[in-house]
């Protein structure tokens, strides 16, 4: 009896490097730095230029530590997945840091800024969507 | 005069960013769970001293001119990442792929634009 068999599979066999949890351990290591950049940011604006005030600001070691343990996510995810897929997903940082300036510094989103924030959204699916491979029917 | 000079500072800051992630990339091979392998590698090493030196060069540019005129060029950086990535590490795109880059430089663009 011939049975029809739904698998996906790469549209060539060299695709589909890029396991899907390297996609989200990607995604997820850009909110760390997001994080490290506002803890940057708290860090710089109550700065004092001497040896004591640079080691009570922990802020800026919080985010130094963000940063450090984003780097370290990164650079595993890069280990096992395609730098073609993982490197664009990078640019959603650029949309947690809009959140998280909006959230805690009280800064203005503007309208045009929130299309360019879709469009990276967009393209970040698009690739996500590229790297997967095509759904097609195996019979047999 | 002095905005030539930023730009450039940006699109040099891109290559060096994109070369960084490449190191990266590079290294992470050769890493396992000690936590030796990722100190003691050079390529590593490389790819973080590229990535910190693009900060620094975006930083500085930053110093002259504004964001709205840096950002378009910043989002050169994908483009540059996505030619390595092909050149160097021999990886495939496709048609979803390009317009997935496409759409983030433009968005990053449209960011810097809308600042």
């Amino acid at each position: 009896m011939n049975r029809t068999k739904l698998v996906k599979l790469p549209e060539r066999l060299d695709m589909m490097k890029t396991p899907l949890w390297s996609i989200f351990l990607v995604a997820g290591c850009t909110i760390l730095t997001s994080f490290g950049q506002l803890f940057f940011k708290l860090g710089m604006n109550r700065f004092v230029p001497s040896f004591v005030g640079v080691l009570t600001n922990f802020q800026l070691f919080g985010g130094l530590a963000f940063y450090g343990f984003g780097a370290l996510g990164l650079i595993v995810a890069f280990k096992y997945g395609e730098m073609s897929v993982l490197y664009p997903i990078v640019s959603l940082s650029f949309i947690w840091v809009a959140g998280l300036s909006f959230f805690f510094l009280d800064e203005h989103v503007k309208t045009f800024e929130v299309v360019g924030l879709f469009m990276i959204l967009f393209g970040v699916s698009m690739i996500g969507k590229g790297s997967r491979g095509k759904k097609i029917v195996l019979r047999g | 005069m002095i905005s030539f000079l930023a730009v450039g500072l940006v699109v040099l800051a891109t290559f060096t960013g994109a070369f960084g992630a490449l190191f990266l990339k590079l290294g992470s091979a050769r890493i396992h769970r000690n936590p030796v392998s990722f100190i003691r590698n050079s390529k590593i090493l490389i790819g973080v001293l590229l990535y910190a030196s693009s900060t620094v060069l975006f930083l500085s540019a930053l110093r002259m001119t504004e964001l709205s005129v840096l950002y378009p060029f910043a989002a050169l950086s994908y483009a540059w990442a996505t030619f390595l990535s092909v050149y160097y590490l021999k990886e495939k795109m496709n048609v979803m792929k390009w317009v997935g880059i496409a759409s983030i430089m433009v968005g990053v663009a449209i960011i810097g634009l809308a600042g």
